[in-house]
């Protein structure tokens, strides 16, 4: 735990953690704050019920995209300045150097999208939703686990790839995640080579869209899958798995 | 299965390096090198920039895979490694670093902060308020060597402990090392700064891209010849 101390103190230190999330949870404030007005069919969406659900929306895909930044480039960091060489000569395993480094990137991950999330908490007060407040808290969980898998898989893939080929395999990898509705009725409407290929990606990318419902059903008052849960701890299980088969030939 | 017949020299060998070679791509860095460093010595490794002295040491250490050749270490050799270009946090103290990596090296909690007082004071770097972004380039190896002693190893590796360091900081350095020597630590030191090397080190060999060209003794006669001159002989002349 040392190591991914050191590394939480030092993103913290940077600054960059704050700074993100804070913007985010300003975007967020924002848009529930009513100085602009989303509309849906021409309807305009002001309540708390139907704005928590596509506010969910928005904190997830900007939680995504801050999983991705801030996880990006502890591990290439480490192996730039060679602080690597006095973590490898005292005998820590590669897996546990990466997985201690990985988990100071879930928690950073996981604290810039609880102080964005802090926007739902101040929208709720605002709409003066006691229930809808009460059930934030399991709602951010559920959202925690799809940031958790973006985190780790950019973690894990750092080890291996360059910075840029890491950047975009788990963005498009993170967009394909959170389009999961929209690319499944895409794929029927396309066909051909490009609809399996639509497919195969479907079928090997996590549905963080699921995720991120059932965190919207969650604070809709509505019946959670927890089939869906189960799966994304799967994947983080899975994902954690890969720390022994991604390792680096040199330090 | 390969047996190694024990000699008597053997057993009183830290490290034993038998045709290491190190390539990259077509290009052989460390090309079949053979040395072996004795208990209670200190031992250089010689050589112009791209001679392959880092990369040897980096091999030791397990940093990098060698591509052939064997290297035998004693039995529970413990090894303490200070780099060329040591970093560390600069928002932390030297102290902090000092626990940092003690703590990853699983020394007992007890004795952590005894041993870092220890250290910090034997390369003066007592102040424990410093943080690191205010440390000179002198103060920065010290700390890299102080880290490299935690939990005391038998075998000390130094890769270029005075590089870029100003005349005061090479003598603090050097005087640092010629005690570690004093109390029979046993060091191998990668350098090309040959007046140091010359001031502390037993033996220690000369090598050019990758190979040993010769070997320099301190108890051997030279014939009155400095190690600059044997040096600069052994590698063909200068340019």
């Amino acid at each position: 735990m040392t190591i991914t101390i050191n590394a939480l103190k030092e993103k913290i230190r940077r600054k960059e953690l704050y700074v993100v999330a804070v913007l985010g949870l300003l975007l967020v404030i924002l848009f529930s704050s009513g100085a602009g007005t989303l509309t849906i069919d021409g309807e305009p969406i002001t309540g708390y019920g139907k704005m928590a659900p596509i506010m969910i929306v928005v904190v997830n895909a900007l939680s995504g995209a801050l999983a991705i930044a801030l996880s990006i480039r502890t591990i290439p960091n480490e192996y730039e300045r060679k602080t690597s060489h006095l973590i490898w000569i005292r005998d820590v395993k590669q897996w546990q150097y990466h997985g201690y480094l990985s988990l100071a990137n879930i928690i950073s991950s996981l604290i810039a999208a609880l102080i964005m999330y802090l926007g739902l908490f101040i929208f709720a007060v605002i709409k003066q939703e006691t229930q809808g407040l009460y059930r934030l808290i399991p709602a951010f969980f559920i959202m925690a686990i799809g940031v958790c898998i973006v985190s780790l898989f950019t973690s894990v893939l750092s080890i291996v790839l360059p910075g840029m080929a890491v950047g975009i395999i788990s963005a498009g990898c993170f967009l394909v995640g959170i389009f999961h509705g929209v690319l499944e009725i895409a794929k029927d409407m396309v066909g051909g080579f490009t609809g399996g290929i639509i497919s195969v990606l479907l079928k090997i990318i996590p549905n963080l869209n699921e995720l991120q419902a059932q965190a919207g059903n969650m604070i809709g008052g509505e019946a959670v899958n927890s089939h869906e849960i189960f799966k994304g701890l799967l994947i983080i299980y899975i994902l954690t798995l890969l720390f022994f088969v991604f390792k680096r030939k040199e330090a | 299965m390969i047996y190694h017949e024990v000699t008597k020299e053997d057993v009183n060998n830290m490290l034993k390096c038998n045709s290491i070679t190190k390539k990259y791509k077509d290009v052989t860095v460390v090309d079949e090198l053979s040395f072996q460093v004795k208990e209670g010595e200190v031992f250089a490794l010689l050589g112009s920039n791209g001679a392959g002295k880092t990369t040897t040491i980096k091999m030791i250490l397990g940093l990098i895979q060698k591509n052939g050749g064997e290297i035998e270490k004693k039995q529970d050799l413990t090894i303490g490694y200070s780099p060329e270009t040591p970093f560390f946090p600069p928002y932390l103290t030297g102290r902090e670093v000092l626990t940092y990596y003690a703590k990853i090296q699983k020394i007992t909690k007890n004795t952590i902060n005894a041993q870092v007082s220890e250290l910090l004071e034997m390369v003066g770097l007592e102040d424990s308020k410093t943080k690191i972004k205010v440390y000179s380039k002198g103060m920065l190896q010290r700390l890299a060597l102080a880290q490299a002693l935690l939990a005391d190893p038998k075998l000390l590796i130094l890769d270029e402990p005075t590089a870029g360091l100003d005349a005061l900081g090479r003598v603090e350095m050097m005087q640092l090392i010629g005690n570690l020597k004093k109390q029979g630590k046993t060091i191998i030191i990668n350098s090309h700064i040959l007046n140091d090397i010359e001031r502390v080190c037993d033996r220690g060999i000369i090598m050019k891209k990758g190979k040993i060209l010769g070997t320099w003794e301190r108890e051997a006669d030279h014939q009155g010849k400095s190690l600059e001159e044997i040096f600069v002989e052994t590698v063909g002349g200068i340019g």
